[in-house]
């Protein structure tokens, strides 16, 4: 079966102002990359059209206070912190958005495709249900899985692997035992929050996993990360729908964030995640586009990495070009693995009471 | 005046359109292009626009590739995995257009001294935005084989690499031939434009660099040359030719074309009219009271000895070529069964199309129309001429330029088909989109003004995207990327009169 691609010409218009690191150019190249590897014209990929979400499925997530005051302020623009302001039109464009992670969880439900990779814009795992927040306005995960949820799936696992913690979607999920959010992120960074002791809470205690990465963390340290923690709980929750937030800012050459994931280190990565999804699901897998900006020497080669895993196309010749590796010899720390697998060792004393594979 | 050409399976036909007339010719290939021309060399082809339609040779040598095996050299860079489709080596142009990594010349030099192979393919992702490295690996390659026998993938245009690919290899297969077939009809005309796939008409020398775009053109000439002598703007044109019967719908004017069409295998970037045939016309084989999809020779009513779909139609009253001979001949068959069974099998393809209105063309259109009318219950038309419509068509078309242009003013690049010139903008200026698209058109009618045809046709933008360039929180210029074409279809000065 094929693996679907959510995309929209609009999602390319949105922009917070023409300066801002989340804009219209984040895109651009990786269409560029895209469209001359034939990846539109492939017989393994489908793509696929959004369409908008209803007001009824972003209030499962959000509140309507919320939502009030994003349609009344998207009409003449807005402002909610000083990384997130609101551009006119942003609430039609972010529900699109949302409505594409929706479409992708439906094509795969539906098993018009195997797996979905929704490239979207804006991205979504910092909103809270009563804010959006770090450039994020709808949190399209979440809205998805509450969606899938509503449909019958029970257990849904996340992975978020964007280098800047997914508060947005732990605060949602966080009472939630048939959620599983595992998040994987750089600390200290913004928002400031994903110690391994925020666990979940009531039902859903033990059902938040919180990997604090350090700076300089390498394709060595995430295979640490996969290995150890993440195979052996996916193993006993034994999810039926995986949904990871792809953030695409661990790649070393991200002008925001100090990891260290390389092209190739996205695609085996996603296909680890496949595996999983193969295993557990049926197959049944949906990436979000979240983060990522370093438009043009990271995203054309690891957004195609991520589409060519979910297809099982050959990964054996992506990477970036030459030219960049210099600069990973400075961000790649050998330390960082040494520190990572201390912070592994904290993930698993605290979850050690919640899972077996821990005790 | 205009004159077509077009080089058929058996014939070569000839159409010339004057202001009042048209006036047509049909010579046998046997009698080769000098046949053709002096016969035109009456009708001042120095003064006259001459566009040559070939794709039935080209046709004809793509079907035997095998003999034409191809080097094919892909400089891919990081991304998907090509191996399959040549040799890759070291390399690459990324998505700005720059070479961030370098060919290592004692590589190809390798590949090169591989013998075996007649033509060489070179192909590096984006080289549109920069074909710095296919042209210096061209010019190594140069020393192994004749120019002739290199295409390189930039002279394609458009993106999709693993299509540009395929289009490459089609290209050096045929380039040589094509090189070849050029350089005898400048011996009769000098300046010449030829014919391609999708209706349009390009000059000589663009032809030579992208060959491919020759294929298959006989279906948009049939259906250019139907609208052109009968003005309908929608109907479905069916022509019976020698061999086959071929089927093209017209909408408001234009055929349907096909993009990305499969040749050898492989999809390629070339455009053809969206066309379907029946293995059967005038001159197939009638052998045991059934009609065979194959062509032995000529009809018996023009000196044959094969009795054909011609022969049975004489045998039932009408009178085509030497009939007496034809009837004679046909004296055992069930004529008209194998008629009402020709005409079931152009029925059916009327009604798969759901065509109102028909066109009749060739040579037996006349024979056939009330038949075809009656039975599938359409209006049928066979206009004047019908029997050199593909010619005409290659007569009146206009000529069809595309321009693939890109514009990164962070960098002050300017690149038509995949060609660096220097920029209209200055370096770091943010120009508004009217104004880039503007630069674009001019650029494309400056072309046309180039090969002598300075006729304002009205530019299409097929495409248009662009974005500004931020670097450190500043905008640091703008890129666009901008396909223009005039369009194909027939010529300004024909359709107005």
């Amino acid at each position: 079966m094929k693996t679907g691609i959510i995309y929209h010409k609009k999602y390319l218009e949105h922009e917070q102002s023409p300066t801002h690191p989340e804009r219209k150019e984040r895109l651009a190249y990786t269409m560029d990359q895209l469209i001359e590897e034939g990846i539109f014209d492939n017989p393994a990929i489908e793509l696929i059209e959004p369409v908008e979400a209803t007001i009824e499925d972003v209030l499962e997530v959000h509140t309507k206070e919320y939502v009030d005051f994003l349609i009344r302020e998207s009409k003449k623009g807005g402002f909610i912190d000083w990384d997130t302001n609101i551009p006119v039109g942003v609430f039609e464009i972010a529900r699109l958005a949302a409505g594409g992670a929706i479409r992708a969880a439906e094509a795969v439900l539906e098993e018009e495709v195997r797996n979905c990779f929704a490239m979207i814009r804006p991205p979504g795992h910092h909103a809270k249900p009563y804010i959006g927040a770090g450039f994020c306005y709808l949190n399209n995960i979440a809205i998805m899985i509450r969606w899938l949820q509503k449909r019958g799936i029970e257990k849904v696992m996340i992975l978020d692997w964007d280098a800047h913690h997914g508060d947005g979607t732990q605060e949602i999920f966080y009472d939630d035992d048939n959620v599983l959010f595992i998040s994987t992120h750089q600390m200290p960074l913004y928002p400031g929050t994903g110690f391994p002791y925020e666990c979940g809470t009531g039902r859903g205690e033990g059902f938040t996993i919180n990997i604090p990465l350090p700076p300089g963390t390498s394709d060595e340290g995430y295979m640490m990360v996969i290995e150890e923690v993440i195979k052996p709980v996916a193993e006993e929750f034994h999810p039926d729908f995986i949904a990871v937030s792809a953030g695409q800012d661990n790649h070393f050459t991200d002008p925001i964030t100090g990891l260290a994931l390389t092209a190739r280190g996205y695609a085996e990565i996603m296909q680890e995640t496949v595996k999983l999804s193969d295993k557990y699901c049926n197959g049944r897998l949906v990436a979000v586009l979240e983060g990522g900006y370093s438009v043009e020497s990271a995203l054309p080669y690891t957004n195609l990495g991520i589409i060519a895993a979910m297809a099982g196309m050959d990964i054996s010749c992506i990477r970036e070009p030459l030219n960049y590796l210099p600069e990973l010899k400075y961000r790649k720390k050998e330390v960082a693995l040494r520190k990572l697998e201390d912070n592994i060792g904290d993930v698993k004393k605290v979850h050690s009471k919640y899972w077996k594979c821990f005790s | 005046m205009f004159i077509g050409i077009d080089v058929g399976g058996t014939n070569t036909d000839a159409a010339i359109v004057g202001k009042n007339d048209i006036i047509s010719i049909k010579v046998p290939n046997e009698e080769g292009l000098g046949g053709i021309f002096s016969r035109l060399r009456k009708f001042e082809l120095e003064k006259s626009r001459v566009v040559v339609s070939t794709s039935l040779p080209l046709n004809l040598l793509l079907s035997r590739a095998s003999q034409h095996p191809t080097c094919t050299i892909l400089i891919p860079g990081p991304g998907l995995n090509y191996s399959g489709k040549g040799k890759v080596i070291r390399g690459f142009v990324n998505h700005r257009g720059d070479i961030v990594e370098d060919i290592d010349v004692d590589e190809v030099e390798k590949v090169l001294r591989n013998s075996g192979f007649s033509n060489v393919a070179i192909a590096s992702k984006f080289s549109v935005r920069n074909a710095g490295i296919e042209n210096r690996t061209f010019e190594i390659a140069s020393k192994y084989y004749d120019t002739e026998c290199i295409a390189l993938s930039h002279h394609v245009g458009g993106m999709i690499y693993p299509y540009r690919i395929n289009t490459t290899i089609v290209n050096a297969k045929i380039k040589k031939t094509v090189h070849q077939l050029t350089e005898t009809i400048k011996g009769f005309v000098g300046d010449f434009f030829y014919y391609k796939g999708d209706g349009g008409i390009i000059p000589y020398r663009i032809a030579l660099n992208n060959p491919s775009e020759l294929y298959n053109s006989s279906p948009a000439a049939v259906a250019i040359g139907a609208y052109f002598l009968t003005r309908e703007k929608d109907a479905l044109v069916i022509d019976i030719g020698g061999t086959t019967t071929d089927f093209v719908v017209i909408e408001n004017g234009m055929p349907k074309i096909n993009e990305g069409v499969e040749i050898l295998g492989g999809k390629t970037l070339v455009r053809c009219v969206d066309s379907f045939s029946i293995p059967f016309g005038g001159d197939s084989t009638v052998e045991n009271g059934k009609l065979l999809p194959e062509r032995r020779g000529k009809s018996v009513a023009f000196g044959g000895e094969n009795l054909t779909l011609t022969d049975v139609l004489n045998a039932e009253g009408y009178e085509i070529g030497d009939y007496r001979s034809s009837r004679k001949a046909a004296s055992n068959a069930d004529s008209a069964a194998i008629i009402e069974h020709f005409v079931e099998m152009v029925v059916r393809g009327i009604e798969s199309l759901e065509a109102e209105r028909v066109i009749l063309t060739g040579y037996l259109a006349e024979y056939f129309s009330k038949m075809i009318s009656k039975k599938a219950g359409v209006s049928t038309i066979v206009p004047e001429h019908s029997e050199a419509v593909n010619a005409v068509g290659v007569a009146v078309s206009r000529i069809s330029l595309t321009v693939y242009t890109r514009f990164d003013t962070e960098s002050g690049k300017a690149i038509f088909n995949g060609v660096l010139e220097e920029s209209p903008f200055r370096q770091g200026s943010l120009p508004s989109d009217e104004e880039m698209i503007a630069e674009a058109e001019r650029k494309l009618l400056s072309i046309t003004k180039e090969y002598g045809y300075d006729i304002d046709e009205k530019v299409k933008v097929i495409y248009f995207n662009s974005y500004t360039v931020v670097r450190g929180g500043i905008k640091r210029g703008k890129i666009a990327d901008i396909i223009v074409q005039i369009e194909p279809g027939v010529s300004r000065e024909l359709i107005e009169r």
